[in-house]
């Protein structure tokens, strides 16, 4: 580093304003050494469990929920996980981040960069993993508070005659080209419904998005696929940090597929607008 | 039916404010023709501030800002950006992969020009309006969140050193392009002074940026944009140091480098 040459410095000790740590830290892997090169790994222990052991007895879903809650899940969890990761395997290929994908492999990107592009546009803020993760925030923080009077509370600061296009009242609720959307709602009661075998009190927060949800309805609102996801994420206790990750890892197959496919074709394979179809209001 | 006249508009029609290609004759950026009005009259600093803002700055304050870009860009792998880059490298990605993985994690709010430049600008912008409004330096800073007994302030201490080497040329080279101080970089050498004082943390190059930003009339989303991509020059220095050598060369771990504080070994029920 520099030499400290500031005149106003020059009179105070230099201390660091951070103190780095000297080894990185993690409660998630354990890599146990080999006995001939401290570099190969000898065994996994995957918060505490030898991965032998999982790829033996667990399926890819339980293992998947240990690696982000640190314990293994019950039936009915994973289940519930399961559900909700064919539900969101393929968001379509309207999607923006599916669209980026299939635009980015008709052009002949190259083929390693469609995932990362269509996840970076999957990051997002609106329908994207931001809007899940501050949903799973929304409903931990509401979900012992009564639907209807959170409604009424977001209706109250809310003008929706104000706003043009598509308008989320809360984060993974809305509408999508101005009214509900069906296949959701759909998606939402079979991702569901093994959980709502269970006593009431397993389910709360499951109902509780399924009761504002409806609700919801009479505003020409509704569940989105962020809610969804998050609704799912906060009955299995997933942190909202933790969801944007896990939203993406999920809808990552369909971004791949729809992308990948679409490198097969010629860059004519898809529409390109004409001078007519881009309007900019001063032209030369 | 529901009204979807707003979806109508713009299926299969793009409605654009910034610019408009019309192939084989010309392009329009904010009003101007790229190739008769832009081209070999601009710098590339000031094509890119009028694409991220839509503002076509004067030659010298689009040359500081290139200055703070250079700023902002080490080719020094121990930058997170850079080793980034560096282990695209090492597992041979492509080198633009390498920079957008660096541009990418360089999109913090703890370090990188783009979203600190946006966190430290509404920062300076709030303080100083507060201060205008007779707010003393104790109470706004008092708003911030602390951390061992000092204010957290993007743009007011530097994560790795307290000093900050790029203050000097930042502030020679603004008087060389004649560009004077503003309202913003007063205020906050004068909030640096108070901070230094109390609790030993000055401004960076992070702050003094933000400030001049903002003298310039730009938002906290124009710095944003502004500066997106600007630890991009030091991250492809890093991929090219690196790329030539062996795979799981770039900083390699022994296993017992990372520490285990989990749960303990455990068998499956």
């Amino acid at each position: 580093m520099t030499k400290n040459t500031s005149p106003q410095n020059n009179d105070l000790p230099h201390t660091q304003d951070f103190v780095y740590a000297g080894k990185t830290q993690t409660s998630i892997l354990l890599e146990t050494a080999s006995d001939k090169n401290p570099y190969i790994s000898q065994k996994h222990y995957l918060h505490g469990y030898e991965l032998t052991d999982l790829i033996k007895q667990k399926s890819f879903i339980d293992t998947l929920i240990l690696l982000f809650t640190g314990e293994l899940p019950t039936l009915k969890d994973s289940q519930l996980l399961e559900r909700l990761m064919i539900a969101l395997i393929n968001l379509g290929p309207r999607h923006p981040a599916v669209k980026s994908a299939m635009v980015a492999g008709v052009s002949k990107t190259n083929p390693e960069h469609l995932l990362p592009i269509g996840l970076s546009v999957l990051g997002g803020q609106k329908n994207g993993a931001l809007e899940v993760s501050e949903s799973v925030n929304f409903i931990y923080h509401h979900v012992e508070s009564c639907p209807e009077s959170v409604i009424e509370s977001i209706l109250s600061q809310t003008d929706l005659t104000k706003n043009e296009g598509e308008i989320h009242l809360a984060p993974g609720f809305g509408n999508q080209y101005g009214g509900c959307d069906e296949h959701c709602l759909a998606l939402s009661q079979i991702v569901f419904e093994p959980y709502f075998t269970q006593p009431p009190e397993k389910n709360t927060i499951l109902q509780w998005v399924k009761q504002f949800s409806l609700l919801l309805n009479k505003q020409n609102q509704g569940l989105l696929k962020t809610g969804l996801a998050a609704a799912v994420f906060c009955q299995l206790g997933i942190p909202a940090r933790e969801s944007i990750g896990l939203f993406q890892l999920i809808c990552a197959p369909g971004i791949f597929a729809q992308g990948v496919e679409q490198t097969h074709k010629p860059i004519t394979a898809m529409p390109m607008l004409t001078d007519e179809q881009h309007i900019y209001p001063s032209k030369l | 039916m529901a009204n979807s006249d707003f979806w109508d508009k713009r299926n299969q029609t793009i409605h654009s404010n910034v610019g408009h290609w019309q192939g084989g004759k010309d392009v329009t950026i904010e009003g101007y023709s790229l190739i008769h009005e832009l081209m070999g009259n601009v710098s590339y600093m000031q094509l890119h501030i009028l694409n991220a803002t839509g503002k076509l700055v004067d030659k010298n304050i689009a040359d500081w800002i290139e200055v703070c870009f250079m700023g902002l860009s080490y080719p020094d792998s121990r930058i997170w950006c850079n080793q980034i880059a560096s282990y695209s490298a090492d597992t041979h990605s492509s080198v633009v992969a390498a920079a957008a993985a660096s541009i990418l994690a360089a999109d913090s709010r703890g370090y990188g020009g783009s979203h600190a430049r946006k966190v430290s600008m509404s920062f300076q912008k709030q303080a100083f309006n507060q201060f205008k409004s007779g707010f003393s330096f104790e109470k706004i800073i008092a708003q911030a969140k602390f951390k061992n007994g000092k204010p957290i302030i993007v743009g007011f201490a530097r994560p790795i050193d307290r000093e900050d080497e790029r203050l000097k040329p930042f502030a020679q080279i603004q008087k060389a392009l004649f560009i004077v101080e503003g309202e913003y970089l007063k205020f906050a050498k004068l909030l640096s002074k108070y901070l230094f004082t109390h609790y030993k943390l000055s401004i960076n190059c992070g702050g003094y940026a933000s400030a001049f930003l903002l003298d310039q009339g730009f938002s906290p989303e124009d710095g944003y944009k502004i500066n997106s991509f600007s630890v991009i020059s030091g991250a492809i220095a890093c991929y090219r140091d690196q790329i030539p050598h062996s795979p799981n060369s770039f900083l390699p771990m022994k296993c017992s480098d990372i520490e285990y504080i989990g749960t303990p070994i455990r068998k499956v029920e």
